[in-house]
């Protein structure tokens, strides 16, 4: 437990947690972390502070009027939300003892029902407005949920597509000594030019190493990538025409520019 | 937490504008100054700022102290106004960018200013493979496809060198690099 806490705490997860860059299980898992250790709220709570105290060192006195804006707007919108209903129309008392043209009582009416009508085409107007605010909230979040559905719909309908393909072969690498257990399978389709890796098993590594995949080209080992350390997933890496072999290394993380080849610990034929 | 900021949720979880004229008498500055920041502009800013209020106002109810500090989730409800402002205000000026045949990126890296802050000074002694991703989303405003294109290395290599480069400022530089950072976070739309 304490190794984990001290891997949590060395991560960058938290930062990167406050700067939305975490999926969503990311996101769930440092919730939890957060809501489980002691230590890691309290380095949460400082990264709060710390952002907060460098955000007053940029203050700058807010425009004059601003507040009595806001509160304006804010009454505002707070009336059309409890609108009261209408105020009925002041009866109309007979005329009966003086006589005006009957074209001044057709004007008095239509003046009447003009104000009515307007009346009501307001208070229409104000409750759209008051549903129509909600309603974009709403909407707003169902496209975001939506957008996310589809996105990961497509990714993985492609994923199938790309694996069902008649042009697509599959090689397994299978770890060394150096990496005993490991397995990672490379889909590889020369016609289409594209390459998906499913990451089996990969063992763990310290911090500081990561596995990356290499292709030889005429000679050359080219870098293709690091793999993602999450078991079960795919990952499409950069294709590169002509390759003759996939080579995996364990290098620095961050990757290198050329693979350490006394660290290879995989390999095969394509 | 301070009495100012218990007394703020409770007006905010009621509904009462009095939580939003606290947030204006404790916070107002703070967030025009960083909203100034981001757009460059007083009149954008200003906007930015009202209409963030009102939404704080709007979603008061929904806040949740334990997930977020106040002015964590404050910062944020700004931040994502400020990048809606900054998304409408690129595409009108991305055809005027195309006719000068110069890039946006160079642009944006003259808007940000991020040396004001000496946050520069300290993404320079990263290691380059680092600094170039660092330096691609912070201060050129690029989002990670596109710096995966522009730097030519994949998309999951510019994910784990971004992820090893905040985890590099941290360690070498404590706390106060990464804050800097996520008060640049907005160029990244």
């Amino acid at each position: 437990m304490k190794e984990e806490l001290k891997k949590i705490l060395e991560s960058s997860l938290l930062e990167e947690y406050l700067l939305g860059l975490c999926s969503d299980g990311e996101s769930r898992r440092v919730e939890q972390y957060i809501e489980q250790y002691p230590e890691v709220r309290m380095e949460y709570e400082l990264l709060q502070d710390n952002i907060e105290q460098y955000a007053r060192q940029l203050a700058t006195p807010a425009p004059v009027g601003l507040k009595a804006q806001v509160l304006e707007e804010i009454d505002r919108l707070t009336a059309v939300q409890a609108a009261p209903p209408p105020p009925p129309p002041p009866p109309v008392t007979p005329i009966v003892e003086i006589r005006r043209p009957w074209w001044a009582a057709a004007a008095a009416i239509a003046a009447l029902i003009f104000a009515l009508g307007s009346f009501l085409l307001w208070q229409q107007n104000s409750e759209l407005q008051t549903q129509k605010l909600s309603l974009q909230t709403g909407f707003d979040e169902l496209k975001a949920t939506c957008e996310e559905n589809n996105r990961l719909l497509a990714s993985s309908q492609q994923q199938l597509e790309f694996l069902q393909a008649p042009g697509t072969a599959k090689f397994v690498l299978q770890g060394n000594q150096m990496a005993s257990g490991l397995s990672v399978a490379a889909y590889w389709n020369e016609a289409q030019q594209r390459n998906l890796i499913n990451v089996l098993n990969l063992p763990a590594l310290p911090n500081n190493q990561c596995y990356q995949l290499w292709a030889d080209v005429d000679g050359k080992m080219l870098d293709l990538g690091i793999l993602p350390n999450i078991q079960d997933s795919f990952k499409e890496l950069k294709y590169l025409a002509n390759a003759t072999s996939l080579n995996l290394t364990i290098e620095p993380e961050g990757g290198s520019d050329h693979p350490t080849v006394s660290r290879l610990v995989a390999n095969i034929f394509i | 937490m301070g009495n100012v900021e218990k007394n703020i949720i409770q007006y905010l979880q009621k509904g009462d504008k009095q939580g939003i004229a606290l947030i204006y008498d404790h916070y107002a500055d703070t967030l025009y100054g960083v909203l100034l920041r981001m757009l460059k502009e007083e009149s954008a800013a200003r906007d930015v700022l009202q209409e963030s209020l009102i939404k704080i106002w709007q979603k008061g109810q929904h806040y949740d102290p334990a997930k977020a500090k106040l002015f964590t989730w404050m910062l944020s409800i700004c931040r994502n106004t400020a990048i809606d402002r900054l998304r409408v205000r690129q595409k009108k000026q991305s055809r005027e960018i195309q006719i000068e045949d110069s890039t946006v990126y160079d642009k944006s890296e003259n808007a940000i200013r991020p040396e004001h802050l000496d946050v520069a000074d300290q993404v320079a002694k990263l290691e380059p493979k680092y600094q170039e991703v660092i330096r691609a989303l912070f201060f050129k405003g690029m989002t990670q496809q596109e710096a995966s294109e522009a730097l030519d290395i994949p998309l999951g290599t510019v994910k784990t060198r971004l992820k090893i480069g905040l985890r590099e400022l941290k360690k070498v530089f404590g706390g106060s690099a990464i804050p800097l950072l996520i008060l640049h976070w907005a160029t990244i739309v």
